[in-house]
């Protein structure tokens, strides 16, 4: 026992520590565990109210990507292609410079070049083929929007009509050569732009399986979300376009069995069937691609690659 | 004019009378708990927050603690637990119509240093000088109270004397 230990002792003893006792404790004591146990009751209380609303609301309320009312798969029919809404056209503004252009490419039938600057220009300067032809006058197509007035980092398209020789031809523009490879164009259009389409305010998800057999149709669902604050009305039912592995596709009516709108932050579910060609060889992958267009032209759209298997 | 129904079945599922041994236990030790909360704090007020906050939890399951045969030891543990662990929730400021505490000079209170240096240690070095040389306890128990470990309690004790012990020698020496 140390001189330290005593005097603790008796510091911790000492009267200052003593406290003068409730007037009456067990009453004061009493209303304390009553609002305490008032507490818990309304507590309870609350949780068994939330249990009993919410519950049955979580069970009945329509959850995107639960298996709860998907409409089930029907072959609505080919339809005519519908029109489908796209940027406006821009108006002309500066005409694009030589030094600005570049990244140019041939793809298929068309010659692409980049706005390299960093302003938005219009490029509608003519441009001369070695042959001594002219580019000018229009493909068909409604798609395209003439000049063609192009962002920094988008492209300029021009249409060709070619045919492949065992010569280097070049397409000459603002003084620049553009080669075009082992090309013989007969003819050119003038430039263009192919505006994107517009989007419908929804989301689209494909739940498809993995893999898919080479020669077989296989199934999946398309959940079409209106993640927006609002209702989105359905004012016919959209035509949809499947494609798979870019294979040619037709348009056809979707049944939207009997909905006429998709509330705020809810869903439609959709069963699909798609066939895979047997052209596709096992070991590979193909990509499915499932596009809506609404009835104002606007569209919704969503693919997966999927694996192929024999 | 009649109660809304639904208050009147809460007011029924709320109603408590406090068990015979329960009130005897309050009316007979309650002011002993007060002082223990007291030391173990150094606040005359949390000591009566942490003491009625305790004997509310002791209420709420007395038959449980009675079966126990340690109901002291149980509210004691209790107390010293919300102190250590949630003594920062129940703080609240407190109007007084009391003036601050007056210092006094050393002359007048020999150990009023070592009280402050008492005041100063963190709250679980404090518990366990309290529980050691307050209420007697082993270290056994002082760990058993704490939940923790007795290598625990002996090195905060050690910690804790240490610091009074060094803190202490200019005094002895009549430095201060």
């Amino acid at each position: 026992m140390t001189d330290l230990d005593d005097r603790l002792r008796m510091i911790l003893q000492d009267d200052d520590f003593a406290m003068a006792g409730w007037q009456d404790p067990v009453a004061r004591v009493g209303m304390g565990i009553r609002r305490r146990r008032r507490n818990r009751t309304l507590a309870i209380a609350s949780a068994a109210l939330a249990v009993a609303v919410g519950l049955p609301a979580a069970i009945l309320w329509p959850v995107p990507g639960s298996d709860h009312g998907i409409i089930p798969y029907g072959d609505g029919g080919i339809v005519a292609a519908p029109a489908l809404a796209r940027r406006a056209p821009r108006p002309d503004t500066t005409p694009c410079e030589a030094s600005n252009l570049g990244n140019h490419r041939v793809s298929g039938q068309t010659l692409y070049v980049a706005n390299l600057g960093d302003k938005r220009c219009t490029l509608s300067a003519p441009a001369t083929l070695d042959n001594g032809v002219v580019a000018g006058g229009r493909f068909a197509g409604d798609d395209k929007q003439y000049p063609a007035t192009i962002d920094p980092g988008e492209s300029a398209r021009m249409d060709l009509a070619a045919t492949a020789c065992d010569r280097e031809t070049s397409v000459r523009v603002l003084g620049v050569t553009l080669p075009l490879g082992k090309t013989c164009v007969t003819a050119a259009g003038a430039w263009y732009v192919e505006p994107p389409l517009l989007d419908a305010p929804l989301t689209v998800t494909i739940d498809a399986p993995a893999a898919v057999r080479s020669g077989q149709y296989f199934d999946y669902v398309v959940t079409v979300l209106n993640a927006m604050p609002g209702t989105f009305g359905l004012d016919a039912c959209p035509k949809y376009l499947q494609t798979l592995g870019g294979s040619d596709a037709q348009w056809r009516r979707l049944d939207c069995d009997g909905h006429t709108s998709i509330p705020a932050h809810t869903a439609l579910r959709f069963a699909m069937r798609a066939y895979v060609p047997a052209a596709h060889s096992a070991g590979g992958q193909i990509r499915l691609e499932w596009m809506a267009a609404m009835a104002d032209g606007t569209v919704a759209a969503s693919g997966v690659k999927l694996d192929v298997t024999a | 004019m009649q109660p809304f129904p639904g208050l009147l079945c809460l007011k029924a599922m709320t109603r408590w009378a406090a068990p015979e041994g329960f009130a005897e236990f309050v009316r007979g030790r309650h002011a002993d708990l007060l002082r223990f909360a007291h030391v173990l704090c150094g606040d005359r007020y949390l000591a009566e927050d942490l003491v009625q906050d305790a004997l509310e939890r002791a209420g709420m399951a007395w038959r449980r603690i009675e079966r126990q045969d340690n109901p002291e030891g149980y509210v004691r543990k209790t107390i010293t637990n919300r102190y250590l662990n949630q003594i920062r929730v129940m703080r609240r400021e407190r109007l007084t119509d009391r003036p601050p505490e007056i210092g006094t000079s050393q002359d007048d209170l020999p150990d009023d240093h070592l009280r402050r240096l008492l005041a100063g240690l963190p709250r679980q070095q404090r518990a366990v000088i309290v529980l050691r040389f307050y209420l007697d306890y082993s270290e056994a128990q002082i760990a058993e109270t704490l939940g923790c470990s007795t290598g625990t309690v002996k090195s905060n004790a050690s910690r804790a004397m240490a610091k009074l012990r060094e803190a202490l020698i200019p005094v002895k020496g009549g430095a201060r």
